[in-house]
Parts: structure tokens; C-alpha cells; sequence
């Protein structure tokens, strides 16, 4: 949904005319008939192997199956509460996804506003850049993850352009269990703001015009207008996009992990997602991993019917 | 060799590559051999015992062709026997019109020698395991799994191997026995569980082979005034000395090393060896066993034993001093190695196949450079170690469970054939008979007889995936040493198989022949892992935890960022975490030979 017809949306259920109503009188059949495949995905990958969620509470052993494998009850759960790994596993996940949700946010949110100063007459320029930045979100970060470990190395272009302007000792960026988090954080949102930005520069062109030429003649500079006007404007869908991503925190990169950490630091970037494939599925201990996944989903379900009761408190907006 | 990233048996086929070229041109047809006069194998008779005179391969399909010569099998399966296995799909692989990884020339000769031939049960392509794991949930294992220790542990937990002690007893001949019952009966022992046999060694790895030997660049090393090193100070000396020399070269990395520490090229092995304990740190597949100085008739885990604890401090100060590769832990095997290639560096450490990957490599780049080895080297006691790689531990052949018996039986008849033959590979012509061979056409295009992967062929499969002539060679270490006797006599008589050896033995360029000769000299003096029986049951619910804290620890004491207190921390916590239960178990099994 975009951030136009997401306003439209509210803006529609303000007014109270639902638009369920209005599909209601003409039928719902073809509205079904298109809602099929997405449902039989959820079905399929989502809802079915929820089952698999058992696997937690025996010693599964796949050749016994789900039912020859010995019951063991919670034991797995205790083994993993009696380990000094979940708070640490917790402590990273949480500290490097909420990194990247605030710092994320704020960054793409400053693209949008600047980019959307920039002059009518320059949309040559405007979409170069916008495509500039876009473009990294395309890649998948076995590709990136590539690129970075050579450029992010001690000796890589990075830490010899900061040795070049004066910096003695420039930081370890994959090797320092300190610096680790920041580099996945500000890795990623390099990755993700171009595309982020998007939504937000789609909500700007909804902001009514007359306001901004409303304040244009009260004296407003371009800078007061941006924030006494755009950012109002906007505002249901920050605080939408804001709440949405409360959901994720226990999601903090997989992939973009999986591709940069190593043992140096594993104490700081090592997550739940990283811990459940290395332990779960590369050390075949699949009920323990299951045991940790678990207890993610657990948490990530209580997360997301937060961010469902706060996206329809502060922005009226409700998926169901 | 266009392909940089090999894997490691990969390796060992480079050499065996430039020798099928040579062989291949210098093939001659097969001479009737006569059949051995003293049999020794004893195997039961099939009721349509075949003549055993010698039958002969030509290979015409492939690009230079060769003739194999080998005795027909004193057994053959009453009617044709499928037996399936997994095998491996590589898109670099190239096979003539017709052929592929199971239907090779060698694989038709075993069909019309013995009625045996493989059959696909499934395919894979990179990741064996995940796959092997999808199988196991899905029901239809192939006949003959190839199992890591991991996969043997849970096929044994889940009861799906099939006993083959009768079979064994009975089918394998005597030289197979022999063979399996060599370096002290470990091999036979790591497939042994409570007494019986649940499937057949691995050899997979052997001394000649796999030992590490210390690289150095002669050239540098000269120019510096600096002697090979033979001490681990020297080595410090050297390193720092080529720091010094090529401190403006941001790229230089001293000594190359990966996240992994102990495997199978850059290893460090060689500096905690001398101390008579090697930790498993990184290592996933087996896990360093030492017999405990206090107490020599126990065990200890080699990770938690006090003694490698001045290593670690030698190993901190070294990266400190930048004489380590300073990324190192972002670095796996096959990149620890690009500094080698790149001419970064003045030493490393490699198998006796280093020679030619990667420090063939070099002169591509540098092209004055020239490398020369030496055993790795001795601590302040004059003493060396090193991890002794063969024969490889806890790799098993299994056969599923209620597989029918005469399957098995086929299996370990194969066995017998190709070993019977390939412990007479001084007269025959038998090349590329009991291992893999490449051979490329006039365009350098390759064309691969099998692939060299555990569980892909049958026939020789069988054996090359136990890899029983890999026994052979090591055992005649002197294969490159027969070679030298050959080429100082008179050639004129040799057969084309001798010719062939002759050429490698003349070849001016280093190679395997002379850095194996130099693993040979210290083979069996470094530190074998006193367990080799399937994991214990706490190793498989606690070894991913206890892997993490001890990979975690090891390379953060190295990078500076945890002291060596940290250490005696992970000692503790390792013994509290599960680590007392493994060590009680695998005493348990050291003692009795009881699996628990």
C-alpha cells in the first residue's frame, strides 16, 4: 500500500465511509478469487510449519521423524536459559536492529525532506540521485557483503582514506567487538536509505500545496516551511512507519550478518537468526535451534500486536 | 588451472592431472600380465567364480585415450546389482558425448567385470550435508551414504545403519584386511560401535598428502641474508625481518592465517603441536583428543589442556606485532591463501601439494619469486608437531539400514578387486584405476573421469571414496622415490605406466615429488587424536555452544581483545557447559570401546 493511498485510507475512514462497505455491495467473490495465493502462501510457508514448532520439546532426529523422536519436554528451553548466550544473543539482536530502525528512519526521513527541496527545473538531477541510492537496495549482500569485506578492512580503502586525512588509528570495522555493531548499522542504512525514502517523498506530494504557499506569503523561509509544514504533513506516516518497525526487532540482518561477522565478534554480533542457522542448522542441533526460534517468534508476536494497537491509536490505521 | 578455489581433495588431483596428461601420450597397449602367484584374497566364492586372467580398459572416448590393465575379479554377482548412491552435480565438470559422473569407462569395466554397477539416488550440488539431512527426513537414503562425523552420529542414534560385521568377515579378503587393520587398528575402531562393525573407514587423507610443511620465499629470504627457518624464533626473526623489508607494501600481511586456525593450509597445528596438545578450535569435523599429562590414562580435550596456553600468548604478541595477518578471523581457508598468490608474503604453511597451488601461483605476479620448504618448525626444546592428518577420523561409508546383505557384500568385492590391483601398480599399467584422473583435450579443455567426491563413483568409487589408494601411495611413499630408481636406469624396457613416472621424476619444475619426500621425514612423529569413535551424545546437543565459546575466546585472546585470563575463564566454563560429560564419555569409550 502506498503512502498515498494509505492516506486516502484514513482520510476515507475519518469520513466513515468504509470502503468495505462499498465492496461488500458489489460482491466479494473476485476480492477472494485474488486474496487465494496469498493465502495459500501464508498457508503453505507460514501457517503449516508452525507445526514443526515441537521439534523443540524432543531430540528430533530426522530419520525417527516427529513421531520416533524422544520427548524431552522443556529441556531444551532450560539448557539454553541455564547458557550465558541468550541474554548476549538478545542484547545484539536488539541493540543492532533498534540501531538500524532509529538511525534508518531519521536518515531516509532528512533524504526525503532534502530531496524534496531541490528544485523542479533539476529532476535530472533528482532522479539521478534517486536512482543512485536506490540502487544498492538491489543487491543482495552476498554481493555487498563482498565488496565491504575488502573495503571495510584494516587495510581496505576506507581506513586508508581516513589514515590519508590525518586519522592514526583508524577502527577495525569487521575485527573490533566494539566497533562491529556500527558497522552493520551503518552499513545497512546506506543499503536501505534511497529505497526508504521513497514512501516518504510519495507522502510529500500529498501534502496540500496550498499550505506551503499559505506560509510562503505569511514570510515562511524554505527551512520553516519544511518544518512547520511537510513534516506535519507527513507525520501520520513517520509515526506509521515508526511503529511498523517495532515488529522487527528481534530482526536484525540475517543475511548482512551472516556475510560480515566471524568469531572475533561473536560477543556483540552474533544474533539470534545467526546463532539458530550456525547451532541449529550447521551443527545439526536442530531442536535446540528450533528452542531459540522460538522463543524469538514468541517475542516478535507480542512485538507486532504492539505495533498493530499503536499504528491504530497514533495514525488510525489498522490492516485488519 | 583456471579454477583457483579447489576443494582439498581437489588438491591432490592437480598433481595427478600433469601425470594423466603424461601418461595418457605415453600409454602403450596392455601386456598380458599373468595373475599373482600368491592370491591372498580369501573371499567367498560366487557360484560363477570367473577367471581371474587380466582384462584391459581402453579409454578411446576421452581426447588422448590410455589403456588400463588390471586382473578380472575372483567374484561376480550371479545377476546385475544396482546399487545406488548420491552424487555430486558440478557444472565445471566435462564429460565426452555419452558419458557422465556415474557411466565413466571405469565404472563399465567394473559392470562387465563384476555385474555392479551405481545408481544415482539422488543429486547434489554444493551442500551435501543439508541435503543428505533433506533425505533423511524424506525417506530413500541411497545404498552407500557417505557420512561426516556429524551424519554418523545421528544415523547412529537413529538406528539407520546396517550392521555389516558378518559381511565384512566373511567377504573381505585378507590384504583388505590387513589395509583396514593398519595405523594400530584406529580405523577399524572408528567404525566399531559396541562391538560391531556399522560400516567402513575412511582413509581419506594420508601423511604424504596432508602433513603441513613450512613454505618459505628463498629469494626473499637471500636477498635478507636470512637461512631457512628451523625454529619457531627463527620464524619470528624471518617474519620481522620481512615486515621490516616490505613495510610500505599496505598489503603485506606476514603470515597468513584464517579464521579456522587448525585445518587443512595455513594451519597453526605447527606451533601448538611441539607442546604435545592441539586444540580443535574452528574445526568442525573431527575434535583433538590428547592423552592427559596428568593422567596418561585418560583423555583430555586438547582445546581446555593448560599446555597450548603459551601459544596462544606467543600467538597474541605475533598479531600484536602485525606478524599475523591482521584480518585473519574474516578469512576462511581459500582466502588465507590469496596473499601466497599475490606475492604478499614470505611463508606459509601448506600440505606437500602447496607447491603447486598456491605457490604455483606466485610467479604469476612476482615473477622472480621461488619458494622453498622444510619440515615446520621446532619450538625451544628442538621439538616439532603437527596435527598427524592420517588416517582421517569418524568419515565412514555406511550402508542404510535393511540394504540387502549381497549389496554389501558387492561393495567390500570391489574393494577387493581394485586393491588387489592397485598394490601391484609397480608392473601394471594400471593408472587412474584406484583414484580419479582429469585429462584434457587439445583446447586445455578438462574432461573428468569421475570426480574425486566422496560417494559419485562406484567400483573404484567404493574404494576411492574409503580411498584405499591413498593408503597405497602413502605407504609406498616412495612412489616418487620408485619414480627417481626408474629415471636412473635404463628406460628403454619400462612399460608406458613407468614411462610416465620416469617424465615426472625428469620434470625440473618442484612439485609433489620433492616436497612429499620431506613430509615423509617426519610422518608419524607429531600428535595423532586419541578419539576416533563416533560423537558422544552430549558432544551432539553441546557442540555447537561449546564450539562458539571456544572459537569466540581463541581469536579474541589472539586479536588483543581478551587476555589470557580469559583463557582459564573458558576452561572452566567449557568444563561446566557440558564439557566434564563429553570428557567422561570419551574416557569411557577410550577404556571400554563402549559408545555412549
Amino acid at each position: 500500500m502506498t503512502a498515498s493511498s494509505l492516506a486516502q485510507h484514513n482520510r476515507s475512514a475519518q469520513a466513515g465511509n468504509r470502503p468495505s462497505q462499498n465492496w461488500r455491495r458489489q460482491g466479494t467473490s473476485a476480492l477472494w478469487l485474488m486474496l487465494t495465493p496469498a493465502i495459500l502462501l501464508m498457508l503453505l510457508f507460514n501457517l503449516i510449519p508452525t507445526f514443526g514448532l515441537v521439534i523443540a520439546f524432543m531430540d528430533f532426529n530426522p530419520l525417527k521423524g516427529f513421531f520416533g523422536s524422544r520427548w524431552v519436554g522443556l529441556g531444551h528451553f532450560e539448557l539454553l536459559f541455564a547458557l550465558p548466550d541468550l541474554r548476549e544473543l538478545m542484547r545484539n539482536t536488539v541493540t543492532i536492529a533498534v540501531g538500524k530502525i532509529v538511525l534508518g528512519q531519521i536518515v531516509t526521513l532528512v533524504f526525503a525532506l532534502l530531496l524534496n527541496e531541490v528544485y523542479e527545473r533539476h529532476t535530472a538531477f533528482k532522479r539521478l540521485v534517486q536512482t543512485l541510492t536506490s540502487f544498492p537496495h538491489f543487491l543482495s549482500w552476498v554481493v555487498i557483503g563482498g565488496i565491504m569485506m575488502d573495503v571495510l578492512a584494516s587495510n581496505g580503502i576506507l581506513n586508508q582514506v581516513l589514515r590519508s586525512i590525518g586519522v592514526q588509528r583508524p577502527p577495525s570495522w569487521l575485527g573490533d567487538p566494539s566497533v562491529f555493531p556500527l558497522t552493520m548499522i551503518l552499513s545497512d542504512v546506506w543499503k536501505g536509505f534511497g529505497w526508504g525514502a521513497i514512501i516518504f517523498l510519495a507522502a510529500m506530494t500529498n501534502v496540500n500545496p496550498e499550505n506551503h504557499e499559505a506560509a510562503a506569503i505569511d514570510g515562511a523561509g524554505r527551512f520553516q516551511r519544511m518544518w512547520h509544514v511537510t513534516i506535519p504533513g507527513i507525520a501520520p506516516i513517520v509515526v506509521l512507519q515508526w511503529v511498523l518497525s517495532i515488529g522487527g526487532i528481534l530482526n536484525a540482518g540475517f543475511d548482512q550478518i551472516l556475510f560480515l561477522y566471524n568469531p572475533a565478534v561473536y560477543s556483540t554480533g552474533d544474533v539470534l537468526d545467526t546463532y539458530v542457522y550456525r547451532v541449529g542448522i550447521q551443527s545439526a542441533q536442530w531442536s535446540f535451534g528450533v528452542a531459540v526460534g522460538a522463543i524469538k517468534s514468541g517475542i516478535s508476536f507480542v512485538l507486532v500486536l504492539l505495533s498493530w494497537y499503536l499504528a491504530n491509536r497514533y495514525s488510525g490505521w489498522r490492516p485488519f | 588451472m583456471s579454477k583457483m578455489k579447489m576443494s582439498r581433495r581437489g588438491f591432490l588431483g592437480v598433481s595427478a592431472a600433469g601425470a594423466a596428461g603424461i601418461l595418457a601420450a605415453c600409454a602403450t597397449p596392455a601386456r598380458p600380465e599373468s595373475a599373482p602367484a600368491n592370491p591372498t584374497a580369501t573371499a567367498a566364492q560366487s557360484p560363477a567364480a570367473p577367471p581371474t586372467g587380466p582384462i584391459s580398459l581402453k579409454v578411446d572416448k576421452y581426447p588422448q585415450g590410455w589403456t588400463t590393465t588390471v586382473n578380472a575379479p575372483r567374484w561376480k554377482a550371479p545377476s546385475s546389482l544396482e546399487i545406488s548412491l548420491a552424487v555430486r552435480e558440478d557444472p565445471n565438470r566435462n564429460f565426452p558425448p555419452g558419458d557422465d559422473a556415474l557411466n565413466t569407462p571405469y565404472n563399465r569395466l567394473m559392470r562387465d567385470a563384476t555385474n555392479v554397477f551405481p545408481k544415482a539416488a539422488f543429486t547434489y550440488t554444493g551442500d551435501y550435508d543439508a541435503k543428505m539431512l533433506a533425505v533423511m527426513s524424506g525417506g530413500g537414503l541411497p545404498d552407500f551414504v557417505f557420512l561426516n562425523p556429524q551424519l554418523y552420529g545421528r544415523f547412529l542414534q537413529a538406528d539407520a545403519l546396517e550392521d555389516i560385521t558378518d559381511v565384512w568377515n566373511s567377504a573381505a579378503s585378507d590384504l583388505l584386511k590387513e589395509y583396514a587393520g593398519r595405523y594400530d587398528g584406529r580405523l577399524m575402531k572408528s567404525v566399531t560401535v559396541n562391538g560391531r562393525i556399522m560400516g567402513l573407514p575412511s582413509g581419506a587423507k594420508f601423511e604424504a598428502q596432508d602433513n603441513m610443511l613450512l613454505y618459505y620465499r628463498a629469494d626473499i629470504l637471500e636477498k635478507l641474508n636470512l637461512q631457512p627457518p628451523q625454529t619457531i624464533a627463527e620464524l619470528e626473526e624471518v617474519l620481522r625481518a620481512t615486515n621490516k623489508e616490505f613495510a610500505n607494501d599496505p598489503a603485506w600481511v606476514g603470515l597468513p592465517a584464517h579464521r579456522v586456525m587448525v585445518s587443512w593450509i595455513n594451519s597453526f597445528d605447527v606451533f601448538f603441536g611441539p607442546t604435545g596438545a592441539i586444540p580443535s578450535v574452528g574445526r568442525t569435523d573431527i575434535r583433538i583428543w590428547v592423552k592427559d599429562p596428568q593422567n596418561p590414562n585418560k583423555l583430555i580435550y586438547g582445546s581446555v589442556d593448560e599446555r597450548i596456553k603459551p601459544v596462544l600468548e606467543m600467538l597474541q604478541r605475533w598479531y600484536k606485532d602485525g606478524l599475523i595477518d591482521k584480518e585473519f578471523f574474516t578469512r576462511d581457508e581459500s582466502k588465507s591463501t590469496d596473499p601466497v598468490a599475490a606475492g604478499k608474503c614470505a611463508v606459509f604453511f601448506a600440505p606437500a601439494w602447496g607447491i603447486g597451488w598456491p605457490a604455483g601461483l606466485t610467479k604469476q605476479n612476482v615473477p622472480e619469486a621461488r619458494w622453498g620448504f622444510t619440515l615446520p618448525p621446532a619450538d625451544a626444546n628442538g621439538k616439532r608437531g603437527w596435527l598427524e592428518t592420517a588416517p582421517s577420523y569418524g568419515y565412514i561409508d555406511g550402508f542404510r539400514k535393511g540394504i540387502e546383505l549381497e549389496k554389501v557384500e558387492a561393495v567390500i568385492q570391489v574393494m577387493n578387486w581394485v586393491l588387489e590391483n592397485v598394490t601391484r601398480w609397480r608392473e601394471q599399467n594400471i593408472y587412474g584405476f584406484e583414484e580419479w584422473d582429469w585429462h584434457y583435450n587439445n583446447e586445455a579443455q578438462r574432461y573428468e573421469v569421475w570426480n574425486n567426491r566422496p560417494g559419485t563413483y562406484l567400483g573404484t568409487a567404493f574404494t576411492t571414496s574409503n580411498n584405499w589408494g591413498g593408503y597405497y601411495l602413502k605407504n609406498a611413499g616412495d612412489f616418487y622415490a620408485y619414480a627417481a630408481e626408474l629415471a636412473a636406469g635404463d628406460t628403454a624396457s619400462l612399460n608406458g605406466w613407468q614411462q610416465a613416472l620416469v617424465e615426472i621424476a625428469k620434470d625440473p619444475e618442484l612439485g609433489e615429488k620433492d616436497t612429499q619426500p620431506v613430509v615423509l621425514q617426519g610422518a608419524g612423529k607429531g600428535i595423532y587424536p586419541e578419539f576416533f569413535g563416533p560423537p558422544t551424545s552430549t558432544m551432539a546437543s553441546r557442540g555447537a555452544q561449546l564450539d562458539k565459546l571456544e572459537q569466540e575466546t581463541f581469536t579474541a585472546i589472539i586479536t588483543g581483545s581478551k587476555t589470557l585470563a580469559d583463557y582459564d575463564r573458558f576452561v572452566e566454563d567449557w568444563k561446566k557447559n557440558g564439557g566434564n560429560q563429553i570428557t567422561d564419555e570419551v574416557n569411557r569409550w577410550y577404556e571400554t570401546g563402549e559408545t555412549v
